[in-house]
Order: structure tokens, then C-alpha cells, then sequence
């Protein structure tokens, strides 16, 4: 994938798989890169509205769709979902997260990512 | 029919023990039922999720089957079905490309609040011979279904 322009995270408050296991450390990646990030908390009903665009043009929907999920903004103006929350368990939502951001995707923010 | 990427991941992802959701709190596992489906189910027998897998899947297909289960789950709808995408790179595979390598659908029993929250309202049971869904009160500690717990069929109100 190329360059990353901006991070989006769709996230609830109350969702221990979005907090402190996503969100927090994807807005600490975009701050890393020097790049926006932008959360949505589908509990708002002005940010629900745009998650729920994102999710329905982008990622993993479904009427209740699973929190949280990830979107990755390219330079190439290209939008992509590239995560949803591991429903078995938190454990599993962290350790997806962590290879996530081990993969070549963030390979700037990691310099020990597989490239 | 799930490819070879798929199985291995579904068989990596459920290889382990979450804690039983809306019955004990006991430590479950998941249980293949076929190449499309996996079962998380507590010491007690208690379906906590069933999911569905494959390269793509059909919602509207896996809410036909849940309902087929039991006749407990007839009022299963779009809206208890939730699905994901897994990825090379959150499944630590080493890929060149960070392909799409499963899909998942998500069934959680109790996942919503019901109507009913008394401690024997009906639930979803794997049977122990692991050929067959059924229901029972939550609080019922049969872990066999009533046909193969009484294969002599003297069970009255058997079906």
C-alpha cells in the first residue's frame, strides 16, 4: 500500500476492544507519521453518520456492524478498510492489532516491520 | 468452500479459550462443525457464538441456517449478524500482498438484551456427541440433547 495521508478509526466509548486497545494507539501511530486522524464514535449521532458511510462504503457492514474498524486515507486518494475488532476476545482484537501495526503498512512508524 | 489460506487462519484464530459469554464465564472453545462453520461452546455445552467463514460470506444464507438450528432461533435477524475481514498483515501472515485471506460472519447468543433475563429462559446447547443443536432452559446442566440422552426414546414429550 502506498503512503498513508490519514487515519480513521470508528469506535465506541463503552467497547474495550476500542478503548484503550485501538483508538489510543492508532492516534499515537498518526501522530507518529505526522499525519490527521479522525475518530467517529458511532454513539454520536453527527460521527455515527459518517462512520456509518465509511463502514457501509468501505469496511465490514452490517446493520450492527462490529467495532472498532480501521480505515487507512492514501495519498493516492484511495480510502481502505484494513481492520474490525476481533469479536472472540479482547485478546485477540490486541494481538491483531499489534500485528497490524508490525506489517509493511506502518513499516515507517515500526523501523523492526517485516518489509 | 473455504481455501486453504482461510482454513489455516480460521484454525490460528480460534485456537483459543475465551471466557463462556452469557452463561458461566468458564473457559470455551471452538468446535469445527464443517468448512464453514465454528462453534465457541463452555464445559456445559452452551453456545456462546457460532461463525461462519469463507473467502466471502453470505449473510442472508448463515441467518437461513441459524434458523434452522433449533426451533429457538426462528426470530434471528439481519441485525444479530455481524461480519469482518481478516487480513494478511492482522493475522501476522507473511504475504507480499496484504490480501483479504477470510471472511467472518458472527452469531453471539445474548449478544442482545432480551425480554426475557429469568435464569432458565430458553438457550442454545451443543449436544455433547456434537451432531446436533438444542435448546433447554440456560440453567439446565444437561450437556446431552434429549435424543441422544435417552436413546431408549422413554422421554416423555420427546420429538
Amino acid at each position: 500500500m502506498t503512503d498513508v495521508k490519514a487515519i480513521h478509526v470508528v469506535h465506541a466509548t463503552w467497547c474495550p476492544h476500542c478503548h484503550p486497545t485501538t483508538v489510543e494507539p492508532m492516534e499515537k501511530v498518526a501522530r507518529d507519521l505526522g499525519v490527521p486522524f479522525y475518530s467517529y464514535d458511532i454513539d454520536v449521532p453527527d460521527q455515527a453518520a459518517k462512520a456509518d458511510e465509511l463502514v457501509r462504503k468501505f469496511g465490514d457492514w452490517s446493520e450492527d456492524y462490529l467495532i472498532p474498524q480501521i480505515f487507512v486515507e492514501t495519498k493516492e486518494g484511495k480510502t481502505r478498510h484494513v481492520f474490525t475488532g476481533y469479536s472472540e476476545s479482547v485478546d485477540s482484537t490486541k494481538r491483531a492489532l499489534s500485528n497490524l501495526l508490525n506489517s509493511p503498512l506502518f513499516a515507517k512508524v515500526n523501523p523492526h516491520a517485516n518489509r | 468452500m473455504p481455501t486453504v489460506d482461510a482454513r489455516i487462519a480460521v484454525e490460528g484464530l480460534f485456537a483459543i479459550s475465551p471466557r463462556c459469554y452469557g452463561h458461566c464465564k468458564e473457559p470455551s472453545g471452538f468446535e469445527f462443525r464443517d468448512d464453514s462453520m465454528v462453534v465457541q461452546v463452555c464445559p456445559d455445552r452452551y453456545v456462546s457464538r457460532i461463525v461462519a467463514y469463507g473467502s466471502q460470506v453470505d449473510q442472508d444464507r448463515f441467518k437461513k441456517v441459524l434458523r434452522g438450528l433449533a426451533p429457538g432461533l426462528k426470530e434471528v435477524e439481519s441485525s444479530d449478524i455481524r461480519v469482518a475481514s481478516r487480513y494478511a498483515w492482522d493475522l501476522g501472515l507473511d504475504r507480499k500482498n496484504d490480501d483479504l485471506i477470510v471472511r467472518l460472519a458472527y452469531w453471539t447468543q445474548s449478544y442482545r438484551r432480551t425480554k426475557d433475563e429469568s435464569a432458565d429462559r430458553p438457550a442454545l446447547f451443543l449436544c455433547s456427541n456434537k451432531d446436533s443443536f438444542f435448546m433447554q432452559p440456560l440453567n439446565s446442566k444437561n450437556r446431552l440433547c434429549q435424543k441422544c440422552g435417552d436413546p431408549g426414546g422413554t422421554a416423555v414429550g420427546r420429538t
